[in-house]
């Protein structure tokens, strides 16, 4: 049975999903382009709200589509791609915070001000009064840190749930654990942020 | 079981919180060139030169793995239980040809090899005929020249009167 749609719908016009895929499969490799492009924001989204770092993430999210498209032919057609990608997405992210825990504690630092001073990055939160984006800065900066001290499998389920907005379902399928789990996990991440942002919210 | 409504409420600023974390994101810009880097990364790597077999299997199994097993923890576990079951096939494989080609011990002796005999055997056509040619086949393997090659006879009878054992210059 297909999964529900992601958070951001595909326009009406475009092909669907498992067509594209169909294509991919098939040898055209310009279908596979078309699934890049549809998703490379979402999970971009993911691996951003898991490292912190732009850098990083762009490195991630070449391995992640490059990952997919060598293994399109394991695809099997039960799940939705976007559950297919994001897991992609999530274990390549764990394995790479994982091998760079020491590097990742001391790059995420300087990570916060990095993100602040990058012109690129738009935050339509940041509007108004100085004082108030200075309120906001200071609190994204600080939601971040406390973000990064959760373990990256608590980090995933609070991004997969909270900023790309799925459901428990699909982050069950999506890191391969139990409802429960999913459920479990985001309760303690969202108890443990609650108690590093006291004062703040 | 939790109580779902009751967390909602609790943590809902914190939940407002992360959501506007969906608005950081990098310009159009960006994304509008991913698709180029990913050609060119995809280019370079099939130009790479190939790793070895051990470095592509172990590439392999990480990309299955990623792909299809979440937990790293269980990764070794199946890596584990892979390696049990090539194992006891090769080991089930082995057994079975062995038994159908038993292993058997041979009786017969084997001669050592006489090196000697091959260059006898290079001179035997030739007819072992003078003195010194006599002497090196016989040096070489008396034994085989005494029986098949050359008759044993003397090189000389006897001393010649003439015969000198000192050298003179």
């Amino acid at each position: 049975m297909e999964e529900s749609p992601p958070p951001s719908p595909e326009p009406e016009q475009q092909p669907p999903d498992r067509e594209l895929v169909a294509r991919t499969q098939a040898g055209d490799s310009s279908a596979f382009d078309q699934l890049l492009i549809r998703y490379q924001q979402r999970v971009y989204g993911v691996i951003h709200n898991m490292v912190n770092n732009h850098a990083d993430t762009n490195d991630l999210l070449m391995e992640t589509f490059s990952k997919a498209y060598q293994n399109i032919h394991s695809y099997k057609a039960d799940a939705a791609f976007y559950t297919w990608i994001y897991r992609i997405a999530v274990n390549q992210t764990i394995n790479f915070l994982k091998r760079n825990k020491s590097r990742h504690n001391i790059s995420m630092d300087d990570d916060s001000e990095d993100m602040e001073s990058q012109k690129e990055f738009i935050d339509t939160a940041l509007s108004g009064d100085v004082e108030r984006q200075n309120k906001i800065s200071e609190l994204q900066k600080k939601l971040n840190e406390s973000l990064m001290k959760l373990s990256e499998q608590h980090r995933a389920v609070v991004t997969l749930f909270d900023v790309q907005g799925l459901s428990h379902t699909e982050i069950a399928k999506i890191m391969g654990c139990s409802e429960g789990t999913v459920r479990s996990r985001l309760f303690y991440a969202h108890k443990q942020l609650q108690k590093n942002l006291k004062g703040y919210v | 079981m939790f109580n779902t409504k009751r967390n909602e409420e609790d943590f809902s600023q914190i939940q407002k919180l992360l959501a506007t974390k969906r608005m950081e994101m990098p310009s159009q810009s960006y994304f509008n060139g991913v698709l180029h880097e990913f050609h060119q990364r995809q280019r370079a790597m099939s130009v790479q030169p190939r790793n070895s077999f051990i470095t592509r299997l172990v590439a392999q199994w990480e990309s299955i793995c990623e792909t299809l097993i979440p937990r790293p923890s269980l990764r070794y576990a199946y890596a584990v239980a892979g390696l049990a079951v090539l194992l006891a096939v090769g080991l089930n494989e082995s057994w079975n040809a062995g038994s159908q080609e038993a292993p058997t011990l041979s009786l017969q002796t084997e001669q050592p090899e006489n090196k000697g005999f091959a260059f006898a055997e290079a001179l035997a056509p030739q007819q072992v005929s003078t003195v010194d040619q006599q002497i090196d086949a016989a040096s070489i393997d008396p034994v085989r020249l005494d029986n098949k090659h050359v008759m044993p006879h003397y090189v000389m009878a006897q001393a010649p009167t003439s015969y000198d054992t000192t050298m003179a210059f």
